[in-house]
C-alpha cells in the first residue's frame, strides 16, 4: 500500500461524506414536491409529462397498484429495448452497419438494463449501434435508476406515514427523480467528461495510421452522455467492452475519482434523505455509518491483498514492492494510469454499489481480492448499493436486526415507531432470500451441466469463482464481470437473465408490500423498552447481522472458490 | 421463431411476477398484523 493510494481513498471518502447532507436534503425536497430552484424551471415539463401520460399527480396508489405500475413500466421498457436491439440494422445511427443483436443476447441485455444490472455479454463497440446505446441502453439506465430510488422512498414513506393506505404515485416519483435529480447532474458532468477527453460524436469509428505505420480502428461515438448515467444510475454498462478501463471512458485519474463519486453519490445521500423523512437525521447517519464500516472492511481487505502482490511471483523472486521504479503489488489486469490504489478503490466502490463499471479486470485480482469483491455483492449490496436498492436493502437488514433484538428480550420489535409484525418479517425474509437463492441455485446448476462448464476459462476453484461471480453479479443487480467465462451462450444469456429478474423483482415486490403495511399502521411512542436505533450500539448490531447472515449463506461457496484458490496458490497450484 | 420463444419466456416470468404481487397481498393477513403486547 502506498501513501498516494490512501490519499486518493481519503479524498474520495471526504467528498462523499461532505455531499451526503446537501444532496440528501435536495432529494427529500424534490420527492416531497417542494419547490426547488430546478423544479421551478422544469416544472412545466413535469406537468406536460403528466398530461401526456394521463396521470393525476394528486392521486396516490396503494402498494399493489404501485407494484403493478412498476411491473408494467418495466415490461414495456424491456420490450422497447428488445425491439431496438433486434431492429438496429434497419434503424438510423448505425454507421458501422452492425447487424441485429441475437435473440437470446437481446433478451439478456434488455432485462439486464431494465433491472439496473447492466450485465453485458457483448462488447458495446462491436455489437450496438449508436441508437441502441442512446435510445436503448442510456434511457433504461435513467429509468431503472429512477425505479430503484422510487422503491426506496416508498419504504421510507411507510415508516414516516401513519394510518395511510397509500405509498405514493409511481408515475410521479419516477418523473420527478428523472427530471430533477438524474438529468440536472448528468448534463454538466457529461460536458466535464467530454472536456477531459471522452468522445461525444455521431461520426463513425476512425481509421488511423500508427507511428509504426500500422492501421488501427479507433472506436468512438456518443460516449460522454452515456458514461455519466452509467455511473450515476448504478447501472455500469460501458459504451466500450473495457468499460472504465478504456481511455475514452475514463481518461485520467481525475475522471476516475469523479466516476467513483458519481457511483456512490445518490446511494449515500439517500441515507440522509431517509433520516429527514422520518424526522430524525441520526437514523440516517446510523445507516451511513454501517455502510462505511462494511465498505472499509472490504476495501482494506482488497487493497491489502492487491498491494501484497501475487504469492506465486513472490515464490519466483519477482520484486513486487512499491518503489521509485514501480507501483508494486499485483498489477495484472490493471491500468498503469490508475495503479493498484485507484483500481482497488474503484473495484470496491463498483461492487459495494450495484454499479458494475470496472477500471480493472476483476478476474486478474488475487483470490483474496476477488473474495472481497464477491462478498461486497453477496451482502445484498447494502454497502451504499445502487441508488435506492442500497437503502431498501439496508432497511430490510434493519428490520431483521430489530426482530432479532426483540426475540432476545421477548418484546415485539419496533423500528421508527412502527411495530414489526409477522407480515413485515415474512416479506423481509422473502426479499432477503430471493437473491441468495438465485446466486447459489444458478451457480450450482452451471457448475454441473455441460452448457455451464463449456464457458469456463479456468479449471479448479478459479473456474468455480468465475461461475459464482457471474450469478452473484447478475442476481445482486451489479453487472460487473469477472471475465474468464464465455457467457454469450443461450445457457448463460437466459440463466443470468432469470437471475437478474429474480434479483430485482422478487425483492422489489416484497419491499413495496412492507411499505404498504407499515404506512397503514399507526405509530407508537417510544418507551423505556424501545431499542434505541440512533447510536453506535445499533450500528454494530446492524453490521453484525449483515455479516452473520451473509457469512452463513455464502461461506461454503466462497470456501470452494476464492478461499480454496488462495490456499492452493500459496501451495504452488495454479489454474 | 426465436423471437417468439424469447417473448414467450418474458411473458412467462412477468406472469409469475404479477402473480407474486397477488400472493404477497394474500399472505399479508390481518392476523399477521397482530403482535404480542
Amino acid at each position: 500500500m502506498t501513501w498516494e493510494g490512501w490519499t486518493q481513498i481519503a479524498i474520495f471518502a471526504a467528498v462523499v461524506a461532505a455531499l451526503v447532507k446537501p444532496l440528501g436534503f435536495y432529494i427529500e425536497r424534490v420527492l416531497a414536491g417542494e419547490g426547488t430552484w430546478v423544479q421551478r424551471r422544469l416544472g412545466p415539463i413535469e406537468g406536460a409529462v403528466y398530461r401526456l401520460a394521463g396521470v393525476d399527480p394528486a392521486r396516490e396508489q396503494a402498494w399493489p397498484a404501485y407494484a403493478t405500475s412498476l411491473l408494467v413500466f418495466n415490461l414495456a421498457g424491456i420490450l422497447l429495448l428488445y425491439a431496438i436491439l433486434r431492429l438496429q440494422a434497419r434503424l438510423p445511427l448505425n454507421p458501422e452497419a452492425l447487424p441485429a443483436v441475437a435473440p437470446d443476447l437481446a433478451l439478456n441485455t434488455a432485462i439486464s438494463f431494465a433491472t439496473n444490472t447492466s450485465w453485458q455479454a457483448y462488447g458495446g463497440e462491436t455489437t450496438l449501434s449508436y441508437l441502441s446505446q442512446m435510445a436503448g441502453i442510456a434511457v433504461q439506465s435513467f429509468l431503472s435508476c429512477a425505479v430503484g430510488i422510487a422503491v426506496a422512498i416508498t419504504l421510507v414513506r411507510g415508516f414516516a406515514r401513519c394510518s395511510v393506505p397509500t405509498i405514493g404515485n409511481f408515475w410521479v416519483d419516477i418523473t420527478r427523480i428523472t427530471l430533477y435529480i438524474l438529468l440536472p447532474v448528468s448534463i454538466p458532468v457529461a460536458l466535464f467528461l467530454a472536456w477531459q477527453g471522452v468522445p461525444q460524436t455521431f461520426a463513425a469509428h476512425a481509421t488511423v495510421t500508427t507511428l509504426d505505420g500500422a492501421t488501427q480502428i479507433l472506436a468512438r461515438g456518443p460516449v460522454a452522455s452515456q458514461d455519466v448515467i452509467k455511473l450515476l444510475s448504478g447501472d455500469g454498462g460501458g459504451f466500450f467492452n473495457a468499460n472504465s478501463a478504456h481511455p475514452f471512458e475514463n481518461p485520467n485519474a481525475v475522471t476516475g475519482i469523479v466516476e467513483m463519486l458519481l457511483i456512490f453519490l445518490v446511494g449515500a445521500a439517500l441515507t440522509n434523505t431517509f433520516g429527514r423523512m422520518v424526522r430524525d437525521e441520526r437514523q440516517g447517519w446510523v445507516l451511513f455509518a454501517a455502510m462505511a464500516a462494511l465498505f472499509t472492511i472490504g476495501l482494506a481487505t482488497l487493497y491489502g491483498a492487491e498491494s501484497a502482490g501475487n504469492p506465486a511471483f513472490a515464490g519466483l523472486g519477482v520484486d513486487q514492492v512499491a518503489g521509485a521504479a514501480q507501483s508494486g503489488g499485483n498489477l495484472e489486469g490493471k491500468e498503469v494510469r490508475f495503479g493498484v490504489g485507484q483500481s482497488s478503490l474503484f473495484a470496491a466502490v463498483t461492487t459495494a454499489s450495484s454499479d458494475g463499471a470496472v477500471n480493472a479486470m476483476h478476474d486478474s485480482f488475487t483470490p483474496l481480492g476477488g473474495l472481497a469483491l464477491l462478498a461486497n455483492m453477496m451482502l445484498d449490496e447494502v454497502i451504499v448499493g445502487g441508488p435506492g436498492s442500497g437503502l431498501f436493502g439496508m432497511l430490510l437488514f434493519a428490520l431483521v436486526a430489530v426482530f432479532i433484538a426483540g426475540l432476545m428480550v421477548g418484546r415485539t420489535p419496533e423500528y421508527l415507531g412502527k411495530k414489526i409484525t409477522a407480515n413485515e418479517v415474512k416479506m423481509t425474509m422473502l426479499a432477503l432470500l430471493s437473491v441468495p437463492a438465485a446466486i447459489l441455485g444458478g451457480a450450482a446448476v452451471a457448475s454441473v451441466v455441460p452448457a455451464g462448464l463449456a464457458g469456463l476459462g479456468n479449471a479448479g476453484p478459479h473456474g468455480f469463482s468465475e461461475i459464482l461471480y457471474a450469478f452473484t453479479s447478475a442476481a445482486a443487480t451489479n453487472g460487473s464481470a469477472f471475465a474468464g467465462l464465455s457467457v454469450n451462450t443461450p445457457f448463460y444469456n437466459l440463466g443470468l437473465a432469470l437471475a437478474m429478474f429474480i434479483g430485482r423483482f422478487m425483492v422489489v415486490v416484497p419491499v413495496l408490500c412492507i411499505a404498504g403495511t407499515l404506512a397503514a399502521k399507526r405509530s407508537v411512542p417510544a418507551s423505556a423498552g424501545t431499542l434505541p436505533t440512533t447510536g453506535a450500539q445499533f450500528a454494530g448490531l446492524l453490521v453484525g447481522v449483515i455479516v452473520i447472515v451473509g457469512g452463513l449463506t455464502f461461506l461454503p461457496a466462497l470456501v470452494l472458490g476464492p478461499v480454496a484458490e488462495h490456499v492452493a496458490l500459496i501451495a504452488g497450484s495454479r489454474y | 421463431m426465436l423471437d417468439l420463444l424469447m417473448l414467450g419466456l418474458l411473458a412467462a416470468v412477468f406472469a409469475v411476477a404479477f402473480r407474486y404481487v397477488h400472493a404477497c397481498v394474500a399472505v399479508t393477513t390481518p392476523e399477521g398484523q397482530e403482535h404480542v403486547p
